[in-house]
């Protein structure tokens, strides 16, 4: 060991000779110990409680139109400008929702229902009822009490201004021929129309809309395209009129998908279709605006298949055209002051329907909705309406329409 | 004899060592070594409890927890660049016209401003008079490294106290 090393360790020992530790070692060592098994029973605490947590946030069934948190956080809610209320339904159509995640509960154990003017007539097999938006003012307006068979309306329409029901009630499972009638759901008094052949009925192929004067009555029979249109006092004649002048050569209409009144009731519109075979093969659907006054505006989509027709508020309509179930359908928004439509637009939606603020609404898949444009003038005619806005909700359910 | 009274035993024992061994490695701060004396055995107890059955095995366990909580202690306050307060030093007592005492405190001086392991080495090496391979087995290096850090040591600690470095012929 040199000199150094040797200092150095004589420096060291001398340095350390005299000193103690001053303090309990062993008690100290004993409240460390306890400090470090505290400490390490409240890091396995935090870390149970946070795992928990985290299993219950996402073990948490989807907050949907059936779980009851989405009445209290109103994540159905979509927020649309314009004010009014979405009406969503779930797959199974008995449960209506509002957006806002409150539950039409009256709606439950219905077959179906019509919305018109923000009143609500539902039906299921003991009868039809109306009543409020909310399902407040429920009334019973059409029991079905007819022997013992179950009876079923199988289509109703709602006059635009929720007044007057038109309906026809058959027997199920297979609904045959029965009484057309008009209900006036103020005063209940019901005014027969006529009676239908049984062999032109099928139940939900079957168009029914009332005018809001109750003057005239649309029914036609989807399926076969049969004479069956009820117009009073429009008469088939002049529909069949306007169609040949859309398609000239095209002969009667064979198919009847969709039709309706406008809401001031001065407008009808009905969507007509192509033959599925035949010497009408080939043409192409069209939509027949009758006006008042006589006049006739017709319109015919270039997708050759079928489409459906909706009315919007200040005279707007949409067209939706399609093939079946394929997730490419067009939509189209037109009005009949200058019978102009907005670009068409592809995508696959569930359904669309204007808000009360007269924007249409698509719904895609992945419930997302999008704003179609309003057919402005200017924006017919510029690149702007391709522009839409996205929203996405959370619902499972399908888009029904627009309550007030 | 149980883990408990075992521990107690050793303890009892060896913790007069182990704490002037902490504050040689701490710079004889006094509460430094406390703590490092504390944290090396409720390490040892909590972790390698068994050792303290076997009786002599747990010592160097403990040693190498605490050489290493010292340097890492020491890095941890070179990075921070904050020194604890003189106040809570021991002080060396010094009398002052002694030669022998100036030379001890001046190569105490120069040993604590060695780096923590090249210090940690020379304490071993010469205080406690370990093997070079049970230094190692502290410092978790192997032998080579650690007879280059107590080389370096040296030469650093002569620069420091003004002795040149003595050359082997």
């Amino acid at each position: 060991m040199s000199d150094l090393e040797e200092r150095l360790r004589k420096a060291i020992d001398d340095s350390v000779a005299d000193i103690e530790p001053d303090f309990d070692v062993m008690e100290a060592v004993r409240r460390r110990h306890r400090r470090r098994v505290r400490r390490f029973a409240a890091v396995c605490a935090a870390s149970v409680a946070v795992i928990l947590v985290a299993v219950v946030l996402l073990g948490a069934p989807r907050i949907g139109p059936g779980h009851p948190a989405s009445r209290r956080t109103g994540l159905l809610a979509p927020g649309f400008p314009g004010g009014g209320r979405l009406l969503i339904a779930d797959g199974q159509g008995l449960d209506w929702y509002y957006p806002d995640g409150r539950v039409v509960r009256i709606a439950r154990g219905f077959n179906n229902a019509d919305l018109a003017a923000g009143r609500l007539v539902a039906w299921n097999k003991t009868g039809a009822y109306v009543m409020n938006l909310d399902g407040s003012r429920r009334r019973l307006v059409l029991p079905f009490t007819r022997g013992k068979q179950n009876h079923v309306i199988g289509v109703s329409g709602l006059s635009p201004d929720g007044t007057r029901l038109a309906y026809y009630v058959g027997t199920d499972p297979v609904v045959t021929g029965d009484t057309l009638w008009v209900l006036d759901l103020a005063t209940g008094q019901r005014s027969r129309l006529g009676r239908v052949s049984s062999a032109e009925w099928r139940d939900n192929r079957t168009i029914l809309a009332s005018s809001a004067d109750g003057k005239a009555v649309l029914l036609i029979n989807a399926e076969t395209g049969s004479r069956t249109v009820y117009l009073r006092p429009i008469s088939d004649r002049l529909l069949v009129r306007a169609y040949q002048r859309a398609q000239p050569g095209a002969g009667r209409p064979v198919s009847w998908y969709d039709g309706g009144f406008s809401g001031s009731g001065s407008s009808a519109a009905f969507a007509v279709g192509l033959a599925a075979a035949g010497p009408y093969f080939g043409k192409r659907p069209a939509v027949v605006v009758m006006l008042g006054g006589g006049r006739v505006v017709t319109y015919s989509p270039p997708t050759p298949q079928q489409f459906t027709f909706a009315w919007g508020p200040g005279g707007l309509f949409l067209i939706q055209t399609g093939a079946g179930d394929s997730p490419d359908w067009n939509s189209y928004v037109g009005t009949i002051q200058n019978d102009r439509l907005a670009r068409p637009i592809r995508f696959g939606m569930d359904g669309a329907f204007f808000n009360p603020a007269g924007n249409a609404m698509a719904f895609l898949d992945g419930n997302v909705v999008t704003f179609l444009p309003t057919p402005r003038p200017a924006c017919l005619h510029t690149a702007r309406c391709l522009h839409f806005p996205q929203k996405t909700l959370t619902n499972e359910g399908t888009p029904l329409a627009w309550a007030p | 004899m149980d883990t408990r009274a075992a521990f107690e035993e050793f303890v009892r024992g060896q913790s007069t060592h182990l704490f002037r061994l902490a504050l040689v490695l701490c710079g004889w701060h006094s509460a430094e070594a406390q703590d490092l004396l504390q944290i090396a055995l409720e390490r040892a107890y909590s972790r390698r409890w068994l050792l303290f059955r076997e009786g002599g095995a747990a010592e160097p366990y403990v040693r190498r927890v605490l050489v290493n909580a010292a340097i890492d202690r020491r890095r941890g306050l070179q990075r921070r660049a904050e020194q604890p307060l003189g106040a809570t030093a021991v002080h060396l007592t010094v009398d002052a016209g002694t030669g022998q005492i100036e030379d001890r405190d001046l190569l105490l001086r120069a040993l604590r401003c060695l780096p923590p392991r090249q210090r940690a080495v020379l304490v071993m090496r010469y205080w406690e008079d370990l093997p070079d391979s049970q230094i190692a087995a502290a410092l978790n290096c192997n032998v080579a490294t650690v007879r280059s850090q107590a080389s370096r040591a040296l030469v650093r600690l002569r620069q420091l106290t003004g002795k040149p470095p003595v050359r082997d012929i």
